[in-house]
């Protein structure tokens, strides 16, 4: 469990997967990818944390959010295994397309 | 006298020596002919006489940026404290011709281009994309634009694209753009423009990103905005209102020092507006740059009327977007619109 910051860089302990905090609940929790808790700047990969099957990996300039919408990460490096929060899988945050303005 | 061959010197063209110019201005009538409501749709100015202007050039010039539509030199004998009066400079009377044909055609527009690019000469780059906009904005809502929609302007069928219309991928501390509607020749559409503004949102972002490399697939950069979507837009006030949602100019003015493009072949419209706020600008030798909204009674509406004159100043941005002529890698090049040919 860990209390995330807005601004923190967090990197996937099984995949290439990067994200920035945009914003993040006030509480302990756990951010995970590919099933593995991210990992903060300076925390080493445990041994043996392997990619859970399954799950859309996160994909570059998108944003990720859970369902309260507290959590928002931005992904910074693209690569595999779902993002979730507590067990709880992210969704992308897609800004609403507009027309054109021509 | 047809349109299609303005006469310098006719009487729709006459042309004003600049001591004819010092009086007009001295008087409170002397210029009610001149604007898209009156009978001439320009002020054209000899300068081949070499004569000094009589009366304050400060004064002169201050009153001609007032005037309701293009003033242009011909020939480059314009004393320089007049010259802030005066939206072009051609070489002679025959290169008027091809900026007389698109003012006679389109007064309006062009009249809000050369109003629009003094103000923006004046303000912050900030200021400049709102007045763009709400300039855009009016010329949407116009007759001139009304009148080139009823023939049939975006009757082409819009072009189905496979795959993402931008592609986004990173590469350490660089981060890659590239448009990616080569069948349409990366027309600019709206998914297009939300694509960019995402991928501009991202380096804005992430600071760890040092550069982003803009470039283009297929065979052109981009030949501009998608004629497909001409049009769609039900108001003008809404246009507006996207593009303040979505404004991808201003991110790129303020993301400049950290962003470069690689063009190629046309870059048209939008295909240079957005390029050319770029800290870095690169062409490929067969590289060419046009406006050519003028043509159908609009103006540079992706920001162009502040990134062009930052490189090139007014005067060239007007002669651009008044004539629709294309120019060359290597006069880009020259002008600084480009900071390198390869």
């Amino acid at each position: 469990m860990s209390r995330y910051k807005p601004g923190a860089r967090l990197r996937s302990a099984v995949s290439d997967t990067e994200v920035m905090v945009i914003g993040a609940p006030d509480t302990d929790c756990t951010i995970t990818c590919g099933g593995a808790p991210m990992l903060a700047e300076g925390e080493e990969a445990p041994a043996g944390a392997a990619l859970e099957s399954g799950g859309e990996g996160a994909l570059l300039g998108k944003r990720y959010v859970n369902e309260t919408g507290d959590l928002e990460l931005l992904c910074v490096k693209p690569g595999e295994g779902a993002l979730a929060l507590d067990g709880a899988e992210l969704q992308v945050k897609g800004a609403k397309p507009l027309p054109s303005s021509d | 006298m047809p349109p299609s061959s303005p006469e310098v010197g006719s009487p729709e063209f006459p042309v004003r020596s600049l001591a004819e110019v010092a009086r007009l201005c001295a008087s409170p009538w002397g210029l009610e002919d001149y604007g898209p409501l009156g009978e001439l749709p320009c002020l054209l100015i000899g300068t081949d006489n070499g004569e000094t202007v009589p009366g304050d050039p400060a004064r002169i010039a201050a009153r001609l940026r007032e005037l309701p539509c293009p003033v242009l030199a011909l020939g480059p004998g314009v004393p320089a404290p007049l010259l802030r009066g005066v939206d072009v400079v051609v070489e002679n009377r025959a290169a008027a011709r091809p900026l007389l044909r698109n003012i006679t055609r389109h007064p309006v527009a062009a009249m809000t281009l050369v109003q629009l690019l003094r103000h923006n000469e004046d303000v912050e780059p900030v200021q400049g994309l709102l007045a763009e906009s709400l300039a855009y904005a009016t010329l949407q809502g116009g007759a001139e634009f009304a009148a080139v929609q009823a023939q049939g302007l975006n009757t082409a069928a819009a072009v189905v694209e496979e795959g993402p219309p931008v592609l986004v991928s990173r590469r350490g501390a660089e981060l890659r753009i590239r448009f990616n509607r080569p069948a349409a020749r990366n027309a600019y559409n709206a998914a297009m423009r939300d694509a960019l503004y995402e991928a501009l949102q991202l380096l804005h972002a992430d600071p760890d990103l040092a550069l982003a490399v803009v470039t283009a697939e297929g065979a052109c950069f981009s030949v501009g905005g998608d004629l497909a979507e001409f049009g769609r837009v039900a108001h003008a006030a809404t246009a507006h209102a996207i593009r303040s949602a979505r404004n991808v100019a201003s991110l790129l003015l303020t993301l400049a020092p950290r962003l470069e493009f690689h063009l190629h072949s046309a870059c048209i419209g939008s295909g240079i507006e957005l390029p050319a706020f770029g800290g870095r600008v690169i062409g490929r030798a067969d590289t060419f740059v046009q406006l050519p909204e003028i043509r159908y009674g609009l103006l540079p509406g992706a920001g162009g009327t502040v990134s062009i004159p930052r490189r090139i100043g007014r005067q060239r941005t007007a002669w651009l977007a008044l004539s629709g002529r294309r120019i060359n890698a290597s006069t880009a090049l020259q002008w600084g619109l480009l900071d390198a040919v390869v």
